[in-house]
């Protein structure tokens, strides 16, 4: 959906834009401006700290980077003390956490979030996908989660189900 | 943030990795362009002192140690010779000017050379201090001669017999400094001034009369009028003790066969440099491997392809230029040292240390090759699957 496989068949459109015909850099940008997308597992760019992989949106599309928001974003999810600490340092949940940062700290429209809780614990999952939930309702950004971990699946009214047939809207 | 920084603190991560090619690379530039240093100023050396020399006359033996003696006063010489001699060949029409040179003493291991007006002019010698010489035992240092041995206009000193040491001092004759030169970056830096007379003088017995045919001279140096002289001369002094030499030639001779040496530490320097880059190539490539999630991960967050290429383009470029940057330097420390070591054997000073044309060149082949060798991986980066990349694990 975010423009990282392109569709053999049909299109995809996004917030008017027809994604499915922006190619290399364009689609690079474009995807980078609209998603923020949480990974299944949190990459990093190793070599710098907590703060600065924040301030890479901002480097990347151009703009000025918000530090104080990105510090009260980080304040929100519980991990501001890490701010200048190396991603390695971090827990996995910690991780996640930082990761749902850098996915909200450009303002996007859409948050797609892969398997956001698959290496978590109960605990651990209710307050990352709450924490999303609420940064997301905060920033005004539509939430995708992809997952099939049962404990996300009652939360949410508007499911699509993938089976092995064909998608059913439920 | 940017991409420089990026790429700097990147680099940082991988310390070690850094850290060798830089070396390598260092070591590699920095042994070129001592090799360009060194032989720019030994040839330097011994052209600003060949100048106009295009001759030279002296006793038979070496004619490299002729040379080496009488136009740069690093060798023995080879004997003496008679002046009669010597000045039928400079009176021969072919020749346009000959300066006699006559010396045998040392102050503090200065050499004390006798000569004529014309030796001083023939380097464009400019007086700094005091002036030219007017009497015999009237001396005008050079300026080498006046920094080590602190001698100054009004003094007077012993010489001493040899060219070396010191222990037979001639302590009856007294030589007074009445001139002191600035400095040339030539041979007469190293010597003291004086007239041939002098020379004779001091090694005259007391009141003993010496015939003027049996006066002696160590060499003269030749300058020719017509072109023949070179092949003319040679049969004009064969029955003599006396030999000529070119200076051009014999120095010629010289640097070919230092060239051996040089080119077998050309290939080593050049060995090492190819090295460096395969350590830039590889540093980069692994880094490549090991970061494709990070790659991945800024094409996903808005990056271009060519932002990620740009990344790695930069730490290949960064690793090259740091390491050139830093063999030029190790180049000029190597040279200062080399000098101090020079200077003490041969007391040349060698102490300019410009960048060299050929020096900006290498500097540029070397930003240039490691930009390469991080080109290479960067257009793998270009082709980089994110979807897949980003779902392994």
């Amino acid at each position: 959906m975010c423009g990282l496989l392109h569709p053999q068949q049909g299109e995809v459109e996004v917030q008017g834009q027809k994604i499915s015909a922006l190619n290399g850099p364009a689609l690079d940008r474009f995807r980078g401006e609209q998603f923020g997308i949480v990974f299944q597992q949190s990459h990093f760019i190793q070599s710098l700290s907590v703060m600065e992989n924040l301030a890479i949106p901002h480097f990347l599309l151009g703009g000025k980077f918000p530090t104080s928001k990105a510090k009260e974003l980080l304040g929100n999810l519980g991990i501001a003390h890490k701010a200048h600490a190396k991603p390695r340092a971090l827990s996995v949940g910690e991780q996640q956490r930082a990761s749902i940062a850098r996915a909200l700290i450009h303002q996007p429209s859409i948050v797609l979030a892969d398997e956001p809780t698959s290496a978590l614990d109960d605990a651990s999952t209710a307050a990352v996908i709450g924490l999303l939930e609420d940064q997301c309702a905060e920033a005004g950004a539509a939430l995708i989660v992809v997952t099939h971990d049962q404990r996300l699946k009652t939360r949410y009214s508007n499911r699509v189900e993938l089976n092995p047939g064909t998608p059913q809207a439920s | 943030m940017s991409w420089i920084y990026l790429a700097w603190r990147n680099l940082g991560l991988k310390k070690l990795q850094t850290t060798l090619s830089l070396i390598l690379l260092a070591f590699g530039v920095g042994m070129v362009s001592l090799l360009m240093l060194s032989e720019k100023q030994l040839s330097d050396t011994f052209d600003r002192n060949i100048q106009d020399i295009d001759l030279v006359l002296g006793a038979k033996g070496s004619p490299l140690q002729l040379i080496l003696a009488n136009v740069y006063h690093v060798d023995a010489p080879t004997g003496n010779i008679r002046l009669v001699d010597a000045q039928k060949v400079i009176r021969h029409p072919y020749i346009e000017e000959g300066i006699p040179l006559a010396y045998g003493d040392n102050y503090r291991g200065f050499r004390i050379v006798g000569s004529t007006a014309a030796y001083l002019d023939h380097y464009n010698a400019a007086l700094q201090a005091g002036r030219r010489i007017e009497a015999p035992f009237e001396v005008v240092i050079g300026r080498k001669v006046a920094e080590t041995t602190g001698l100054k206009v009004g003094d007077t000193f012993f010489s001493a017999h040899g060219l070396q040491d010191e222990t037979d001092v001639h302590t009856d004759k007294t030589f007074t400094v009445v001139g002191m030169l600035a400095e040339s970056q030539s041979v007469i830096d190293q010597l003291l001034h004086c007239t041939i007379e002098t020379i004779w003088a001091v090694h005259d017995g007391h009141g003993e009369t010496v015939d003027e045919s049996d006066r002696e001279i160590t060499a003269v140096l030749l300058k020719k009028r017509n072109p023949l002289a070179v092949l003319t001369i040679p049969n004009v002094i064969r029955d003599s003790n006396m030999q000529v030499a070119l200076p051009a030639i014999e120095i010629n001779r010289l640097t070919q066969n230092f060239g051996i040496g040089l080119n077998t530490l050309r290939s080593i320097a050049l060995i090492i440099m190819l090295i460096s880059f395969a350590s830039i190539f590889i540093s980069v490539y692994d880094n490549l491997i090991a970061r494709k999630y990070e790659l991945a991960l800024l094409r996903t967050m808005g990056s271009g392809p060519s932002g990620v290429f740009l990344l790695l383009l930069l730490e290949g470029g960064l690793l090259s230029f740091g390491g050139a940057a830093l063999g030029l330097v190790l180049s000029r420390v190597g040279l200062l040292v080399l000098a101090e070591l020079v200077q003490d054997k041969f007391r040349y000073d060698w102490s300019s240390i410009g960048l060299l044309p050929n020096e900006w060149a290498i500097f540029g082949v070397a930003i240039f090759v490691g930009l390469i060798a991080a080109a290479i991986p960067g257009i793998s980066a270009l082709k980089i699957d994110i979807s897949r990349t980003l779902s392994e694990k």
